[in-house]
């Protein structure tokens, strides 16, 4: 190996949302003054807003850090990595880019259900896992216990593990000192053809989309011809750099550099992640393996409440594309409102942080419609079709049967709230698979549950069943056969289309009677009475209705004060505006998501 | 004779009720002579271009609890300036509590004609759960004190009260129909924001109100009493004249705080604060409304609807142009079909379950 690999560090840090792995990051900077401290701001890896403000990471940005140890200096890229369920593949081929894990645990809280999952992952990929207990500042620490439960649950060796406190700043050096001491240095052969994982890319408005890449094998430098193996692409490199954090052209990258590489390509959907960048003159013989694509697994219908803002919901959703590869969108139509789009998530988290950075980065309201799941319909005359939309759904004389997906779930709780979980997971249709205790105060549990169920708060009724300690990962596995119904919901007797839902027959009363029942009261009343149906193919399940608006006058008219009263109608009028119309019913924007989220379900 | 309104605000009270968020409000006997000499400047500067008064209106705040001769020398400055028609409607708000036979001679004496009482309800509990300070009985003294020297008089009763019952709607009616009370205003209540019962996040029951609505239709109606406005009551002839001037879209010049005025096709508002009316330093909102625009013909529209009488259709079409009722075509069939409009070939008219949702209707027919 030569001699300047071997002053190279690759890791990541894993660990459960919450037990401080942006903090220690930031520490890690600060102490390798990689940033002047005047412009550190708390966690800086998470760069957009909304990461800022939940607390997690979405997308990944490595830093480059210099750490001199023994009078030898060595080059750190520490590669974050997103902290939730939803984002598991990028973990995984952000893991991929590294050598060693920093796994950060919480010393008052222990091993949770992402620590376990993160590890595994990490595992999976052949890191060296150095295990670090944080936040020994806080009262509630037992730190002994906690290097007990590691060593005990996932089965590594902590007796080493430094105790820190990231935000106290405690006992960072003996990190540092560890990355130096048992983070492998990065294998490869520069002399060999060039191989580059990409783990991320992102979109800069000049450069265009950038990948960000681990070079495995060789060399890559500015005007080089480069190839995606995946797609077979071919690109001149325009630029390599590395992260200061921020970017910093370099001549070259070499085996075992973390960088960027900019090639003039116009979407981040050419930049797939997992896919391997070559020399397109000398390709290597085989790419780095692991690559998939990424899978929308939740769908939702995604409409302006204003119907004249399409174009620039349109634009905003183009431009999210260009950064977040795993969003799809396609152009949907819907009698209650109007063009919008029918747009693909990761997940539920993925879901509602595209939602808010429509709403937040583009000043969009938007109408968001029940997220569902993608079915495959095996019709009678033999074909497939694949719905993500209950409005796609073909007529019941036309189906055969209907597939929907499992999630394969995995709960860790304590044992006390194994009971309640239970009976969620049964009440979610779940079939049980496995338990197992992990040590006296903590259970994993195994279920296979229907994916529209967890898509539907499931989440919230885990935590509300168990005071907010289990935790849970799931990742979506095949098809099962189930006897699945469209739920129609009709105002005044035309069916909504956009309140249409598909769901399993046992299912389909209750909903639709909480649905009936919510919906009266979102929808304010109106000059005519209007009834409220719930309908699976045709048979009406559930009534109620919006009596007449009875009394809608203004009061006195005092001293002729006419523009008083102009001005109340015209605040009357402007409220219209953000109903929609649905034949003779005017539906509040409100009225769609609010059904979302329905109590007592 | 181009006929005139004015509208005369006296912004004072000895206190403020619960649902009040008018400009009105407790103030020393100075600020009162001050105001007295700010009106008095302002009707001697005022450029009434011909006009002739049919109406002249003294609203509140509470003008009958001012100092004996203050609405008298209002007059007096108004008529110098401004001829009356010989059947002028001079119309005084009282409170029952403030109105003695001292005030009702000096009213009469005065030149006023009509008088309104703000009534509200008959219930002494009711009234003081609104913050009123007179009681039922006060009403009756103040009623037979009015009788002396007037027989146009008008009672406000509010609908929708914090803790009103129909039973105690029914009683006020059977009151004031005994009474033989020749003009009756009932007013839904609306709670606004910045008053006490918004504060306490009292909201009236709309289906309530409504019945309350029906019945006060029902018992005045029976009882000779017609509506002519959505919430105006009177016997045949006792028409209050100077609302309709409001409804018809007639000019009037309102005088004082927070006064509003349509003349020479201008709304003008003035402001609300007292201090800074009496300040001088201000200038009036004003806001020319072109005659035959899209603004003026909305008015006209949510105006006329207002009143039994309805909206002219050949007026309107002759004003603004176009043919009204078929350009509104697909508003105006689902509205007659379902009972809440009538429309002849001369007049548009909200029948009574449409004066109920009269709002609803107007902002359809202007387009929302």
């Amino acid at each position: 190996m030569n001699d300047r690999r071997k002053k190279i560090r690759n890791f990541c840090i894993i660990a459960h949302i919450d037990h401080g792995k942006s903090t220690l990051a930031d520490r890690l900077i600060e102490k390798t003054q990689t940033v002047p401290s005047r412009e550190m701001e708390d966690q800086l890896l998470d760069s957009m807003d909304l990461e800022r403000e939940r607390g997690i990471t979405i997308k990944l940005t490595p830093v480059r850090m210099f750490y001199t140890k023994d009078g030898i200096e060595y080059e750190f890229n520490l590669i974050d990595t997103p902290g939730h369920v939803d984002f598991t593949y990028e973990v995984s081929r952000s893991l991929r880019a590294c050598d060693g894990a920093i796994l950060v645990v919480d010393a008052a809280q222990g091993v949770e259900a992402q620590t376990l999952a993160n590890v595994y992952l990490a595992l999976d990929n052949d890191l060296e896992i150095l295990p670090v207990i944080n936040k020994i500042d806080l009262p509630s620490a037992r730190p002994e216990e906690v290097r007990r439960e590691i060593e005990d649950v996932i089965g590594i060796d902590a007796s080493e593990a430094p105790l820190v406190s990231a935000k106290e700043g405690i006992n960072i050096e003996s990190i540092l000192d560890m990355i130096v001491d048992k983070v492998p240095a990065p294998k490869g052969d520069e002399n060999a053809p060039l191989k580059c994982l990409i783990f991320d890319s992102y979109y800069d408005n000049y450069k265009g989309a950038v990948c960000l890449v681990r070079v495995i094998d060789g060399c890559v430098s500015a005007g080089k011809r480069i190839k995606m193996m995946a797609s077979g692409r071919v690109y001149d490199c325009v630029e390599v750099g590395v992260f200061n954090p921020k970017p910093q052209p370099v001549k070259a990258l070499r085996a075992g550099d973390v960088g960027y590489i900019a090639a003039s390509i116009k979407a981040i959907a050419e930049t797939a992640p997992g896919d391997t960048v070559t020399d397109a003159d000398n390709p290597a013989s085989e790419p780095c393996d692991g690559y998939k694509e990424v899978r929308p697994v939740v769908y939702s219908g995604v409409f302006p409440v204003d119907g004249s803002r399409y174009n620039d919901l349109k634009e905003a959703l183009e431009r999210l594309k260009l950064s977040d590869a795993a969003l799809h969108y396609e152009p949907e139509v819907s009698a209650a409102l109007g063009f919008g789009f029918r747009c693909g998530f990761l997940g539920l988290l993925h879901m509602e942080i595209i939602q808010e950075r429509l709403e937040r980065e583009y000043n969009l309201d938007l109408i968001t419609t029940a997220p569902g799941v993608t079915y495959k319909v095996h019709k009678t005359n033999g074909t497939v079709d694949i719905v993500t939309n209950p409005c796609s759904l073909p007529p019941i004389t036309e189906i055969n049967y209907i597939e929907e997906p499992i999630a394969n779930v995995e709960i860790y709780t304590p044992p006390e709230y194994i009971g309640s979980i239970m009976e969620l997971c049964q009440d979610k249709r779940g079939v049980f698979v496995d338990m197992q205790y992990l040590d006296s105060k903590r259970v994993r549990m195994k279920y296979r549950i229907p994916l529209s169920e967890i898509v539907f708060d499931f989440f919230d009724g885990l935590k509300s069943r168990s005071r907010g300690y289990a935790s849970m990962d799931y990742e979506v596995g095949d098809y099962a056969k189930s006897d699945m119904v469209k739920l129609d919901v009709m105002l005044n007797g035309e069916v909504c289309d956009a309140l249409s839902l598909i769901i399993h027959r046992d299912k389909a009363q209750a909903r639709g009677r909480v649905l009936a029942e919510k919906l009266k009261q979102v929808i304010p009343r109106q000059l005519f009475e209007i009834p409220i149906q719930a309908a699976i193919g045709g048979k009406i399940i559930a009534r109620e209705t919006v009596k007449a608006m009875r009394k809608d006058v203004l009061a006195k008219c005092y001293g002729g004060d006419v523009t008083r009263k102009k001005k109340l109608l015209e605040k009357q009028k402007e409220g219209k505006k953000r109903m929609r119309q649905f034949g003779s019913v005017e539906i509040p924007s409100e009225a769609f998501t609010s059904i979302l989220k329905l109590d007592g379900d | 004779m181009k006929e005139l309104g004015v509208y005369i605000h006296l912004p004072f009270c000895n206190s403020k009720c619960a649902y009040c968020d008018f400009a009105s409000g407790v103030y020393s006997e100075e600020i009162k002579e001050r105001y007295l000499l700010r009106l008095k400047e302002d009707i001697a500067n005022f450029d009434f271009c011909g006009r002739t008064a049919v109406s002249v209106y003294f609203g509140g705040g509470t003008p009958s609890s001012l100092r004996n001769g203050y609405i008298a020398d209002i007059l007096g400055s108004l008529s110098a300036v401004l001829p009356f028609s010989n059947d002028v409607e001079i119309t005084a708000e009282c409170n029952p509590e403030t109105f003695t036979a001292s005030k009702a001679a000096e009213y009469s004496q005065a030149g006023i004609n009509r008088l309104s009482f703000g009534l509200q309800t008959d219930n002494d509990v009711l009234l003081a759960r609104i913050g009123r300070r007179h009681t039922a009985s006060d009403f009756f003294d103040a009623l037979s004190a009015a009788r002396v020297y007037f027989t146009n008089i008008n009672a406000d009763i509010m609908l929708g009260l914090p803790d009103q019952t129909l039973a105690d709607v029914e009683h006020t009616l059977n009151t004031l129909i005994k009474e033989d009370i020749p003009h009756i205003s009932a007013y839904a209540l609306k709670v606004e924001e910045n008053t006490r019962l918004f504060k306490e996040k009292y909201r009236p029951d709309d289906d309530l109100c409504a019945d309350m609505y029906d019945l006060a239709y029902d018992a005045l109606s029976s009882h000779g009493l017609s509506r002519y406005e959505v919430s105006n009551f009177a016997r045949r002839g006792m028409e209050c004249r100077h609302n309709l001037l409001y409804w018809k879209r007639r000019e009037y010049v309102g005088f004082g705080a927070a006064a509003h005025s349509f003349f020479d096709n201008t709304r003008t508002e003035n402001p609300r604060s007292l201090k800074v009316y009496l300040s001088s330093d201000f200038k009036p909102i004003s806001r020319y409304i072109s005659p035959s625009g899209a603004e003026a013909a909305e008015e006209t529209l949510m105006l006329a609807l207002r009143t039994s009488d309805g909206l002219d259709i050949a007026e309107y079409n002759k004003t603004f142009g176009g043919d009204f009722v078929r350009d509104n075509t697909s508003i105006l069939t689902p509205l007659t079909e379902n009972g809440f409009l009538t429309l002849t070939e001369e007049k548009l008219r909200l029948t009574d379950k449409g004066f109920y949702v009269m709002n609803e209707i107007i902002v359809r027919l202007l387009g929302g």
